[in-house]
C-alpha cells in the first residue's frame, strides 16, 4: 500500500463529516468576537429570539450615549449614589494601588492557571497564559511549549487585551463613567461598537430572527454589567502583573450593583470574595482576590444549566519574554 | 460600478468559507476526537480569521492558518463557551458527549500519534498541502516534515495491512 492509498483511507474516515453553520453566523461572531461570551443566558420564555437580540443590545446602549453614571466617591460626573460598603472595600485597595509607584518589573505578566471541572466535560489541567505589556498574548497547556509558542510568534492577540489593559489603567485615577464605556467597549475593533441600528435588525433577520423584540432599558443595564465584569475579570488577568491595572478593574467592578464583596481568609492571608451575579440562569462567579494588593487568588464558576462548576487558581508574576523564551520561569 | 472593498471583503471570505469549512472541520476533528469540541473551535477560528480578513487572506495557506487557530485555542475555548448562547440556530447550550463514531481503528490511530506528526498529518491529508507548505505553516524545516510524514504514514499503514506473518 504505497502512501497516497494510505492518505486516502485515512481520509475517508470523515468523508461524511460536514460543517453545517451559515457563514451569516461566522461574520457576526468575527465582526464582535468576544461579544458571544457576554450574552446572559436565555431569559425565560425568551428564546433565541431573547437572546440573539440582546446579543446586540450593547452598542445601541453603549453607542447612544446612555452609559450609566459612575458610583463610588471618585466620579467626575453625574449623580453619586451611596455606595454599599462592598464598593468601599473595592475602592480602597484600588486607592491604595493606584498610589504605588513602584518602578515595574519585567515586560510581561506570567497566569498559571489550574483548572478543576467539576461534573462538565471540559477537561481539567495547568494552563500557562503569557500576556505582554505590548498586547501580545500566548497560551499553551504543557510548560515546555511556552518558550517554544513565544519564539515562533504565535501570538493569540487580537487588541483586546491592550484595549482593555488601557481601560483599566484609565480607570484607576480618570473619570468612572468613561472608564466603563471603554472597558465595556474593548472587545470591539478599536474600541467601537460595530452595528447601527439597521445592522442589527438585519443581522438578526440571517439567523432566522425576524421580528426581534425590543430591547428594554433593564436588559441594557444587564448586558452592560455583564460585558463590564468578563472583561474587567479577563483584564485583571492579563494586566493583573501591574498594581494601576488592578486597580481600575477594582473600582470598575465596584460599580457593578450585583457584584457583592465579603471579606475572607484564604490560606491564611486576607483575602476579599466577589461574588458576580451577572450572567443569568443562576450563573454565578466567585473571584477570590488578595486583600492587601488585589492579586486573583481564585474563581469558581458555577453553571447550574450546564450542571458544571469550574474551579480555577492563579498563580501571577512578572517576567520578561526573554527569560520565557529562554525557558527561565 | 466598483463594488465596495467591505463587499469584495464578505464575498471573498464567504467563498473561502464554503471552500474550505468541511475540510478544516475534519482536520481539527482528527486532532480532537471532539465534534462538538471541533466543530466550536473551527467556528471560533473562522470568526477570527473574518476579523482579520486583510491579513489572513495573505497568508500562505490560509486554511491551515484557521486549523492551526482551532488547535491552538483548543482548550481556551472553555472559558468563551460557558458564557454563551449560541445564536446560529444550534443548541449548544449543554456540552454532549462526542456523538462520533471514534471506534473508528484509523482514526483513533491518528489521534494517538505524537503531537507534530498528527499536526503535519492533518495537514496534509485534509488541507491537501504540500511538504514545503506545512514545512512553512508549522515553522519546521521540510526535512523535518517529510521525516514526520513518513513514520506517521508508516504507523497508519500498520492499521491497513496485516503484518505479515
Amino acid at each position: 500500500m504505497n502512501d497516497d492509498e494510505v492518505w486516502d483511507a485515512v481520509k475517508q474516515t470523515l468523508s461524511d463529516v460536514q460543517m453545517d453553520r451559515p457563514v451569516e453566523a461566522i461574520e457576526q461572531r468575527g465582526r464582535a468576537r468576544r461579544r458571544k461570551r457576554h450574552v446572559i443566558g436565555v431569559a425565560a420564555g425568551g428564546g433565541v429570539a431573547a437572546v440573539a437580540a440582546l446579543a446586540l443590545v450593547l452598542p445601541m446602549a453603549i453607542g447612544s450615549g446612555t452609559a450609566p453614571a459612575p458610583t463610588g466617591p471618585n466620579n467626575q460626573a453625574g449623580p453619586v449614589s451611596p455606595a454599599p460598603a462592598g464598593d468601599i472595600k473595592l475602592v480602597s485597595l484600588a486607592a491604595s494601588l493606584a498610589a504605588d509607584n513602584a518602578v515595574l518589573p519585567g515586560d510581561a505578566s506570567l497566569i498559571i492557571e489550574k483548572v478543576d471541572v467539576r461534573r462538565g466535560t471540559v477537561p481539567s489541567g495547568t494552563r500557562y497564559h503569557l500576556h505582554t505589556d505590548s498586547g501580545d498574548y500566548y497560551f499553551t497547556e504543557a510548560r515546555r511549549q511556552l518558550p517554544r509558542v513565544v519564539v515562533r510568534g504565535e501570538n493569540l492577540g487580537n487588541g483586546f487585551n491592550t484595549r482593555g489593559v488601557a481601560a483599566a489603567r484609565y480607570a484607576a485615577t480618570g473619570d468612572l463613567a468613561k472608564a466603563r464605556e471603554q472597558m465595556i467597549n474593548s472587545v470591539y475593533d478599536e474600541g467601537k461598537p460595530p452595528t447601527a441600528e439597521q445592522d442589527r435588525t438585519e443581522i438578526l433577520r440571517q439567523l432566522g430572527v425576524t421580528s426581534p423584540p425590543p430591547v428594554t432599558e433593564e436588559q441594557k443595564k444587564f448586558a452592560a454589567n455583564n460585558y463590564l465584569w468578563v472583561n474587567s475579570v479577563i483584564v485583571l488577568s492579563a494586566g493583573g502583573g501591574d498594581p494601576k491595572v488592578r486597580a481600575g478593574v477594582l473600582r470598575l467592578i465596584s460599580t457593578i450593583p450585583d457584584v457583592t464583596v465579603a471579606e475572607s481568609t484564604t490560606g491564611g492571608q486576607p483575602t476579599l470574595t466577589l461574588t458576580a451575579r451577572v450572567f443569568g440562569n443562576d450563573g454565578q462567579q466567585v473571584l477570590t482576590i488578595n486583600a492587601q494588593n488585589g492579586v486573583p487568588i481564585r474563581s469558581v464558576l458555577d453553571y447550574p444549566d450546564l450542571k458544571t462548576t469550574i474551579v480555577e487558581t492563579f498563580e501571577v508574576s512578572r517576567v520578561t519574554v526573554a527569560d520565557i523564551k529562554a525557558g527561565r520561569f | 460600478m466598483r463594488e465596495p472593498r467591505v463587499e469584495r471583503e464578505r464575498k471573498d471570505f464567504a467563498d473561502f468559507y464554503q471552500r474550505f469549512r468541511d475540510n478544516c472541520l475534519r482536520a481539527v476533528l482528527a486532532g480532537t476526537g471532539d465534534r462538538a469540541l471541533a466543530e466550536d473551535l473551527v467556528a471560533e477560528a473562522f470568526a477570527r480569521a473574518w476579523a482579520s480578513w486583510p491579513k489572513v487572506s495573505q497568508h500562505p495557506a490560509p486554511a491551515a492558518w484557521v486549523v492551526r487557530t482551532a488547535l491552538n485555542v483548543r482548550v481556551s475555548w472553555w472559558r468563551r463557551r460557558r458564557r454563551e448562547v449560541a445564536l446560529d440556530g444550534h443548541d449548544r447550550a449543554v456540552l454532549i458527549g462526542d456523538e462520533f463514531d471514534t471506534n473508528d481503528a484509523l482514526l483513533a490511530a491518528v489521534r494517538r500519534l505524537p503531537r507534530r506528526q498528527r499536526e503535519v498529518v492533518v495537514l496534509r491529508i485534509w488541507l491537501d498541502l504540500d511538504t514545503r507548505s506545512v514545512a512553512a505553516v508549522l515553522g519546521i524545516s521540510a526535512q523535518t516534515v517529510a521525516v514526520h510524514l513518513s513514520r506517521a504514514t508508516a504507523t497508519l499503514r500498520a492499521q491497513l495491512v496485516p503484518a505479515a506473518c
